[in-house]
């Protein structure tokens, strides 16, 4: 991450950083009070096809509305209504662009 | 006095009776420590996630209470001596969520 920024400064100005405010994938969230663990349709919109929760680049939340999703996802785990791991739908083999394990399968 | 929201993972294989005396009995165990049941949410068998003691589902049920702390964590230690009782967590509902009682 601070490599891959590093370069992209090259030669640049370092006073331009990008300050686009980004706007979350799932509209009205930031105005909810109170994250619900038990709402699992809410919080797999958080989450990739492989259960990870996603990163807040991604997502575009707040700091603090990352930190109670990221929170009620694994409230939401631990009550087995959301999975630690998940492969995905079928037929898409190697989704996850992530590292380990490259070919078919992937960690389970 | 706060109000607390428990969720509770019973045992596939209790008939629904049975769901209710487990029920009852953490009610009863609540309503003795001083606290006050104010709902309780059965969602009936829910498939789980991921397997828990080799079973692939589950009874769910909430229960909301207003309660003392010590109340809850009597029943957390009950309900982790209850080999019925698969998972069970207890939140504290925040204030600005938990309406007060009429």
């Amino acid at each position: 991450m601070a490599k891959a920024k590093a370069k992209r400064r090259k030669g640049g100005k370092k006073e331009f950083d990008r300050k686009v405010r980004k706007k979350p994938r799932v509209p009205g969230i930031e105005d909810l009070e109170y994250i619900d663990y038990k709402d699992v349709a809410l919080l797999r919109q958080f989450m990739s096809e492989r259960a990870k929760i996603r990163a807040r680049r991604v997502t575009g939340l707040s700091r603090q509305k990352q930190s109670e999703i990221a929170i009620a996802i694994k409230n939401a785990r631990e009550m087995a209504l959301l999975p630690y791991v998940s492969r995905g739908p079928e037929g898409r083999g190697g989704r996850d662009r992530g590292g380990r394990g490259r070919g078919g399968g992937g960690p389970r | 006095m706060r109000v607390y929201e428990t969720m509770i993972i019973l045992d596939p294989d209790l008939e629904d009776s049975g769901v209710r005396d487990e029920v009852e009995r953490v009610k009863a165990l609540l309503e003795e420590n001083g606290g006050r049941v104010r709902d309780v949410d059965f969602w009936g068998k829910r498939e789980l996630a991921y397997e828990i003691r080799h079973k692939t589902e589950g009874h769910y049920v909430v229960i909301t209470a207003d309660a003392e702390p010590a109340a809850i964590d009597e029943m957390s230690r009950v309900l982790k001596l209850n080999d019925s009782v698969f998972r069970h967590k207890a939140l504290r509902l925040p204030d600005s969520v938990a309406q007060p009682l009429s």
